[in-house]
């Protein structure tokens, strides 16, 4: 109330806390004959990384038929959060033995 | 769980998984060998491994072996193994042989479709990617 009025510094505090909550920094792997370095990628969900990966057209033929795994467990929703620091491995088909 | 460079040493694997379990009065001991069998000109096949996800897949088996009172063993290369030789043997211990000729199955089986495991042919001294044999893993395709 009143005359109050936020300065450059106020303005930089906001920014600064804002930026801390929503940097969600994640790893991507991909495995075996995808032959990809790893890269990183903004995503908070595995539907935000989903819509990332899929503007790399050198994945699409890829990423159909491959499972994800987050810090090395097998994921079975893309409803699932991310946070920051977090592993993703892209698995594509597999054939032991 | 046991990974090896290159191909397997089959006889002295199974000799020593014997003698693991010869006190643990198991009667059956059900093993498989898998074999590089000679075709469509390739001179080896090779194998790429994440180990991470391998260990807790083979775990779960080992809790559902125990469960039944028996024991699962698996062994498999990585890189390169020749033709002839051997890539991949497992094994059930248990106390009688109805629940180790199941186990042996299904494990196997599952073993194809879910082990974190990429093969590759090698012709002519070049690495393929055995796309057409592969099988897409448990919720496979998530992302698309």
């Amino acid at each position: 109330m009143g005359n109050y009025s936020k300065s450059k510094h106020d303005y930089f505090i906001i920014r600064k806390k804002y930026t801390k909550r929503e940097l969600y920094m994640v790893k991507v792997e991909f495995l075996g004959p995808i032959a990809r370095a790893p890269i990183e990628v903004e995503a908070k969900s595995l539907e935000e990384l989903s819509s990332v990966l899929k503007q790399d057209e050198s994945l699409l033929s890829w990423l159909p038929k491959c499972a994800v795994a987050l810090n090395d467990e097998m994921v079975m929703s893309l409803d699932t959060p991310l946070k920051d620091g977090d592993k993703i491995t892209i698995l594509p088909p597999v054939c032991g033995g | 769980m046991e990974l090896y460079c290159g191909p397997l040493d089959v006889k002295s694997i199974f000799a020593k998984w014997l003698d693991e379990e010869k006190e643990s009065n198991y009667g059956a001991y059900i093993p498989f060998v898998g074999t590089i069998r000679a075709e469509n000109e390739i001179e080896a096949l090779s194998f790429d491994i994440y180990e991470p996800i391998l260990q807790a897949w083979f775990d779960a088996w080992q809790e559902r072996a125990s469960s039944l009172g028996a024991k699962v063993k698996m062994a498999h290369a990585v890189g390169d193994v020749p033709v002839h030789t051997s890539s991949y043997i497992s094994a059930v211990f248990s106390p009688k042989r109805r629940v180790a000729l199941e186990l042996i199955e299904a494990f196997v089986e599952d073993f194809k479709a879910n082990a974190p495991i990429w093969k590759y042919d090698i012709i002519q001294g070049k690495r393929v990617y055995a796309d057409d044999r592969s099988t897409p893993m448990n919720g496979a395709g998530i992302l698309s």
